[in-house]
């Protein structure tokens, strides 16, 4: 569901409905990730599954997989 | 077709009937149509529904993925009424602002190409004569500036001063921007933050920063007003602080994307600030709409007229009625401000016009409707014959209805006519009105609170003409009053304008400035003939203007002109039957004129033939086609007599025994 969700998100800001996201894919496999493109994500997502990630967490994700994970948990913990 | 494309049509088919079951579908929905058509191949559609969802909720990834399906599908449909290269210059990250702009800008009619300097680099883009702003060459630079880069301290010692020092600073990168690329301005005037260290007091202390700010944005305000032609709207403002109040001012500035990347608009309110945007550059583009038609039944009042009947109509009383009753309200203040009226109704008309004339809490009266159509025909035939009456496109139309069917009608049948959809509650009809952000205008004139007048005469001659069965009848039913007024002060400034101005209905061509008309007019062997004139739908001001000279035997007519406006309603002919009894009245044997082509005049080539003149030419010079006529001064004449002559004044009673008439008022119309 969570993925189903993050998966939206990445095909919006990207512009691109064929996006597939795997959970190993880090900014470098997404041509156009650059920190625009992230700010605008990470504020998609917390508005998406209403949570605040922390300042601190907002470079940390090495993959989709770990911001999947760290979204998950914070969704738990509301 | 495909596999592929078959599921896309299936899957455009059900998102269809999903977005057509809502009143107003939602971004996600709107993208999702837009997707579909874009991989069934439908370019158009996908177009449609991007723009489309900029009336939707305000969602940013929505409109991001919105902005890219635009881009990639614009290029292959049909061009959008304007174009336009749009500089964005930032005190803040305004790469989504830029990057949402062309939709928006698409919305409200414009292709628009962007530029974006670098980050806060906006002050040295405008001062260096070499930067890339300047290679761009922009039509339209927005200023997209805010609060936290106003230089004002939080209690000035000297408020005057530091408010004209502020404004200063921002006039006169407008004034240098102007001068190197002569670029319209949209500048975003300043949100005023919320945080208030001062509390109540801010409000009643002259120097705090908020009484700053908000003198600084309307001190903006009156130097936009002043800068450039009077109405060009070469410098235009765009209220952020309205739409930070609007939406809240805490949602507004979101204090974490500040400090995370400098995002001093809310990104969720970034589409918003967009979209104003554009429609404030679509009224310096001139891509406004013009005119507001307006349903009746559940719209202006509570009801359908046709069973309850007119007693048994919500309107003016108890909660829905007063609901209705500010709709009207608001309709009123937008004809004001230049928005032409309509309605467009299913209703037996003369029922319809009797709730207008007769229902006590109708605030609306038919006089501020423009075109009254209320009729069985389907609504886009209603509007087209509507655009039709009235002169303008359907690209001018908004139509509004509480009917989804009709809206979506509309939407199929006449879908240049933009719609606003009604919630379904009535409390809410004032609210989708005033968002509606496209009927902007760069300035305000005079004649924009009397334009549903005009356009009223203008749909009313439109159907007066086609129910005439013949032209003769049709003059006869205008009632027109051609009233004779001499060249004096108060006349010479117009009859210089027609002078000067009018190309097609002018014999002579001669272009004479005001003075030299005043000194040719004091002279005893010249007669000037100024003609009014008016029927029954409207007054169209001064628009003929004769002048003929004494010379041998003969009155000469040196110049010979009328305003587009009137030509072909019989005047020419009343003029030349004047121009006869003026030869006779001074003992003249004939009358002589002559024709000099100009390339926009061939209107008037055949004129003297037609009023019985002869050609004296031996042969007509090829090089200047000039032709010269004569008809002598009591050869019998008669006129159509399709107008009442009147004399308006005493020098013109002395030679043409015509009563004297009170004279008309009216603005005049440039001539054509």
């Amino acid at each position: 569901m969570v993925q189903d969700r993050l998966q939206r998100i990445f095909r919006e800001i990207f512009s691109d409905d064929d996006f597939i996201l795997i959970d190993t894919m880090t900014s470098a496999d997404v041509p156009g990730w650059d920190s625009l493109a992230h700010i605008n994500l990470i504020y998609a997502v917390e508005r998406e599954f209403s949570i605040q990630i922390a300042d601190d967490r907002l470079a940390s994700f090495a993959t989709v997989g770990d911001m999947r994970e760290h979204i998950e948990e914070l969704s738990r913990a509301a | 077709m495909s596999e592929r494309g078959d599921t896309a049509a299936r899957g455009i088919e059900e998102l269809t009937a999903r977005a057509a079951a809502s009143d107003l579908p939602s971004a996600r929905l709107c993208r999702e149509l837009a997707v579909a058509h874009e991989r069934a191949g439908d370019p158009a559609g996908a177009v449609r529904w991007s723009l489309a969802l900029t009336d939707a909720d305000a969602d940013l990834a929505a409109w991001i993925a919105a902005a890219g399906i635009l881009r990639r599908c614009l290029p292959h449909t049909r061009p959008l009424p304007r174009t336009a290269r749009v500089a964005v210059l930032g005190s803040y990250t305004t790469s989504q602002f830029t990057a949402l702009l062309p939709l928006a800008a698409a919305r409200a009619g414009i292709d628009v190409s962007t530029y974006e300097c670098g980050y806060g680099q906006y002050r040295q883009e405008i001062l260096d004569p070499d930067s890339g702003l300047y290679r761009f060459a922009p039509d339209v630079v927005v200023l997209a500036v805010h609060a936290g880069d106003v230089a004002l301290p939080a209690v000035a010692d000297d408020p005057d001063g530091a408010v004209a020092a502020e404004v200063s600073r921002w006039t006169a990168l407008w004034d240098t921007l102007r001068a190197r690329c002569g670029t319209r301005i949209v500048h975003h005037a300043f949100a005023v933050p919320e945080e208030m260290a001062l509390g109540h007091l801010a409000l009643r202390t002259a120097g705090s920063r908020a009484t700053l700010l908000a003198r600084v944005n309307a001190e903006l305000g009156r130097a936009a007003t002043a800068a450039g032609p009077a109405g060009g709207g070469a410098v235009c403002l765009v209220d952020c602080d309205r739409l930070a109040a609007g939406i809240g001012r805490r949602i507004w500035f979101d204090p974490r994307y500040w400090r995370r990347a400098r995002q001093a608009v809310a990104l969720d309110c970034v589409p918003l600030l967009a979209r104003h945007t554009a429609a404030v550059i679509g009224a310096q583009l001139g891509t406004s709409r013009k005119c507001l038609v307006l349903d009746l039944d559940n719209t202006l009042w509570g009801g359908v007229l046709g069973e309850e009947g007119l007693a048994g109509l919500q309107l003016g009383e108890g909660p829905l009625g007063e609901a209705f009753a500010a709709v009207q309200d608001y309709a009123l203040e937008l004809a004001r401000r230049g928005v032409v009226l309509a309605v467009c109704s299913k209703n037996n008309d003369a029922d319809a016009r009797e709730v207008f004339e007769h229902h006590p809490g109708m605030r609306l009266r038919l006089d501020d409707i423009a075109m009254f159509s209320a009729c069985w025909d389907d609504k886009p035939t209603q509007l087209r014959r509507i655009a039709a009456s009235l002169g303008l496109g359907l690209d001018a139309l908004v139509f509004v209805d509480d009917n989804p069917a009709e809206r979506e009608a509309v939407r199929q049948l006449a879908g240049d006519v933009d719609v606003i959809a009604l919630p379904a509650d009535p409390h809410g009809y004032l609210r989708a009105l005033a968002d509606y952000p496209f009927f902007e205008t760069a300035a305000l004139t005079a004649e924009d609170a009397v334009r549903t007048a005009t356009y009223r005469a203008r749909a009313d001659l439109a159907v007066a003409q086609a129910s005439a069965t013949s032209l003769e009848e049709f003059h006869r039913s205008l009632d027109m009053t051609a009233t004779l007024v001499d060249l004096d002060e108060l006349t010479l400034p117009r009859v210089a304008q027609l002078v000067g101005k009018t190309n097609q209905f002018n014999l002579t061509g001669r272009r004479r400035g005001a003075e030299e008309l005043a000194r040719l007019a004091a002279e005893p062997s010249t007669t000037v003939i100024c003609v009014r004139l008016a029927d029954r739908f409207a007054d169209h001001g001064l628009v003929a203007v004769l002048i003929a000279i004494a010379d041998g035997d003969a009155l000469a007519v040196d110049t010979w002109l009328m305003s587009c406006r009137v030509i072909g309603r019989t005047l020419e002919d009343e003029l030349a039957g004047l121009l006869l009894a003026e030869a006779r009245r001074r003992g003249l044997a004939r009358v002589i004129g002559h024709y000099q082509p100009s390339p926009k005049n061939a209107l008037v080539a055949g004129l003297y033939e037609r009023l019985g003149f002869t050609c004296v030419d031996a042969a007509v010079p090829r090089d200047t086609g000039t032709t010269h006529w004569s008809r002598p001064a009591d050869a019998p004449y008669a006129s159509p007599g399709l107008i009442q002559v009147v004399a308006g004044r005493r020098k013109a009673a002395d030679h043409l025994a015509v009563p004297p008439q009170e004279q008309h008022r009216s603005k005049e119309e440039v001539p054509g």
